[in-house]
């Protein structure tokens, strides 16, 4: 039988790095709290014992306050594992050591696990592993899951622990509390319902007025949460006087993440700062990075032509050509693009600048009413939408999470690049960098106001408390940064493969037949012409429309309906085609509605798991209308401008 | 001394600022913000003296990353004004500058 060893601690304090490290899986690590939403498992073979690895949500306390903390909460008391592994961060060892003491008290044989040593080493704080051993009394492992440094130890620790007796672990509280704590004990015991819970934490859980223990219990004679604050205090004060033996520090010196956030999140450059690195990233992804984008250009053309002139079948060489070449040709095109925007944000997320972002705009934010978790959530969102929204897990507040899953569709995901670039580089050669900064900087205002209207139409506008959660500064990690970038730009190749594969074909088919390879008469155009009525306002024809409808299975698609429809058979390039059929007014308004309009259905199915099927409604209703007025404020201001 | 590096890189910034402004206005702003921390530098530099060592380690990384920019950026053209010789030499000297004053910092 496999032993089953749980991971938990606070967040960002390296859980999945640990659990990477332990079972050789590459499981998303990142610096920033919330990363790891869901359980996940992974096995690893250690001197014959199969052990089963469990890594969990971070969470602050074993109270449960957001979903995610509630996953690791639930997790460790309904499927209690063998061992379970606390991991503390070195450089913040107080908080850690709380959840610590917390989780001692779960009645599991237990490991605590000080990660990040070689941070702390470099900082000249010197952790006394025996002292801590003997003031927690439980083993302790000093590990830096990067150099890979006391992960082997770890193991053998795992196998020395569950082989032994468990040994019953108590923080004892001054007087007053431990009566209390002693009553309810006795109290919760003789009730058969609770018997499978620890019935001293759930005491003390019902002392500190954990909602959920309360509604499990209900009442008693003592008021719940009537000691919160001195639990609260009572640890802590254990914890210093823990540290005090513990740790050794040296000098008093800046420290790098002190000078670093100084100049970084100044009050009058700060801001500067960001716009400007961000600036450079766009330029860099899209404009630096184009001849390679060419030459892939170049290749599928030379694909397409070779197709139309090797086979001999019309209606063969044009379903390849016309429809799957062009169609998928026409979206690969741009994984440079994507990659590369992806490396450059990779950087900046590991590194913790990006994180510290929401601090430079934490007063924007809060003005908005959010916190710095659903800033992280928007971030996310600029790769894909899906996991965006699953990240909404860490935000407790469940009014702002809501809010937060419906404005986070607005953020450009990397599916809306294709459609952006296409028509900026057709269109706006010279400024292509800037028309593209300026959609993408569009699509966080209207995620931003998106947020504060929501907030005053669902929830009249209540207002909110701050959490920022920052990260320290760390030199990205080049494997960390590979792998960020393959998840990111992985689902984007995978696309292409299946449902852009599959969208090209019936794409082709739709505007092939009836009538044997015109599209103006072909079914696809009936289809775009019944909907175009909706759309004339905005001057978009049949083609932008059919473009439009197909969008909804993939946003890329829109790329690759444009492709067909006004590609069949020719071998000019869709961009001077395009340019005699529309004005750049035209164009412009239909970038700003493809930006806003109904998420791709990978997202409506997010959004309906996560906050429920009516919500999924209220957001197609609500973005379409977003898109349409948007789209509708472009046309008329470009009218009365040009 | 410290100070005088920065008086000097905020002159040859805002100098580097007008050059590029002819060249590439959006670019020219970049080099135009980057030099407002060194400027800022020597503003803030009352409090701690340990914060214009700051500033310049920052500013000498942002010259840095600006060089590698305006190269890139202008790899296909391969034309280099002096505009451009003075970034290259900002950078070179914002990566010394960064490089060293790292060690000031734990
Ligand atoms: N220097 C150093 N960095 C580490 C170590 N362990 C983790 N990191 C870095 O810390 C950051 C956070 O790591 P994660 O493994 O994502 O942290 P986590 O605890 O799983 O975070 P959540 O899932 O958000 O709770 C990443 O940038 C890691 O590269 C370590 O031992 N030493
Ligand atoms: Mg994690």
């Amino acid at each position: 039988m496999a032993l089953r060893v749980a991971l938990c601690g606070n967040p960002n304090v390296g859980k999945t790095s640990l659990f990477n490290a332990l079972t050789g899986m590459r499981q998303y690590v990142a610096n920033w709290a919330g990363v790891t939403v869901e359980v996940k498992e992974g096995i690893r073979n250690w001197q014959g014992v199969k052990i089963d690895f469990v890594d969990l949500p971070g969470t602050y306390s074993l109270s449960s306050f957001s979903m995610d903390e509630k996953i690791a909460r639930e997790y460790l008391l309904y499927k209690t594992p063998d061992i379970l592994l606390v991991i503390v961060d070195a450089l913040s060892m107080r908080q850690g050591l709380y959840l610590f003491l917390e989780a001692a008290e779960l009645d599991t044989k237990t490991i605590l696990v000080v990660n990040a040593v070689d941070e702390a080493r470099k900082q000249g704080i010197h952790i006394d592993r025996q002292e801590l051993a003997k003031h927690t009394g439980v083993p302790v492992v000093l590990t830096s899951a990067v150099t890979g440094e006391g992960i082997d130890d770890l193991l053998d620790t795992i196998l020395r622990i569950s082989s032994s007796d468990k040994k019953k672990l108590q923080f004892i509280f001054d007087e007053e509390v431990e009566k209390m704590i002693k009553a309810l004990e006795s109290e919760f015991i003789s009730r058969p319902s609770l018997q499978s819970f620890p019935a001293r934490w759930l005491a003390i859980k019902y002392l500190e007025g954990d909602p959920q223990t309360v509604a499990l219990i209900g009442q008693t004679q003592v008021v719940a949460g009537s000691l919160r604050e001195k639990i609260a205090e009572g640890r802590y004060k254990h914890i210093d006087l823990i540290l005090k033996e513990v740790l050794k520090t040296s000098g008093e010196v800046m420290t790098m993440s002190d000078a670093l956030d100084h100049v970084l999140t100044h009050k009058y450059i700060g801001i500067p700062i960001f716009l400007t690195l961000m600036y450079m990233t766009f330029t860099f992804a899209f404009q630096t990075i184009q001849p390679i984008c060419d030459g892939i250009e170049a290749l599928f053309t030379f694909l397409s032509d070779l197709a139309r002139r090797s086979i001999a079948n019309n209606t063969i060489s044009s379903l390849i050509a016309d429809g799957i070449i062009s169609g998928v040709g026409s979206i690969l095109v741009f994984v440079p693009n994507i990659f590369a925007l992806f490396l450059i944000l990779g950087i900046m997320e590991e590194s913790g600048y990006l994180p510290r972002a929401a601090f430079v705009v934490d007063r924007i934010m809060y003005r908005l009413k959010l916190s710095g978790r659903s800033f992280m959530s928007f971030l996310l969102g600029f790769g894909c939408t899906v996991p965006a929204i699953m990240s909404t897990r860490g935000i407790s507040d469940q009014r702002e999470r809501t809010i937060t899953v419906l404005s986070v569709p607005f953020i450009s995901c990397s599916a809306r690049l294709p459609v952006y670039l296409l028509i900026a580089s057709v269109f706006f050669e010279k400024e292509k960098g800037m028309v593209v900064f300026s959609v993408y900087l569009l699509s966080v205002i209207v995620a931003l106001m998106s947020a504060v209207l929501l907030n005053k139409i669902l929830f009249k506008g209540e207002p909110s408390f701050l959490v920022l959660e920052l990260p320290r500064y760390r030199m990205p990690k080049v494997k960390n940064l590979l792998l960020y970038v393959w998840y990111r730009g992985k689902h984007f190749l995978m696309k292409a493969g299946t449902i852009i594969f599959l969208a090209s074909v019936i794409l082709w088919i739709l505007s092939y037949f009836p009538a044997s390879g015109d599209p103006t008469k072909s079914f696809a155009s009936e289809i775009g012409r019944a909907l175009s009525v909706l759309l004339k306002p905005l001057g978009f024809d049949w083609r932008l429309s059919t473009a439009l409808i197909f969008g909804t299975a993939a946003k890329e698609v829109i790329v690759s309906t444009l492709s067909m429809l006004f590609g069949f058979g020719k071998v000019e390039s869709l961009g001077s085609t395009l340019t005699s059929f529309y004005d750049p007014v035209t164009v412009l308004s239909f970038l700003v509605f493809a930006m806003a309009y109904i998420p791709c259905f990978a997202t409506l199915g997010s959004i309906s798991s996560e906050i429920g099927k009516r919500y999924l409604i209220i957001s197609v209703i609500y973005s379409l209308a977003v898109a349409y007025l948007l789209a509708l404020l472009v046309r008329l201001l470009g009218g009365w401008l040009v | 001394m410290k100070k005088v590096i920065l008086v000097a890189e905020t002159v040859v910034g805002l100098l580097c600022f007008s050059l590029f402004l002819k060249i590439d206005w959006m670019f020219s702003l970049c080099v135009l913000v980057f030099s407002s921390i060194y400027l800022f530098g020597i503003i803030d530099s009352g409090k701690n003296p340990q914060r214009i060592d700051a500033h310049l380690m920052v500013g000498g990384t942002m010259f840095f990353i600006s060089m590698i920019f305006a190269i890139t950026n202008n790899l296909p053209h391969l034309e280099f004004s002096t505009a451009h010789l003075l970034i290259i030499v900002m950078g070179l000297v914002g990566l010394i500058q960064a490089l060293i004053l790292r060690l000031k910092f734990k």
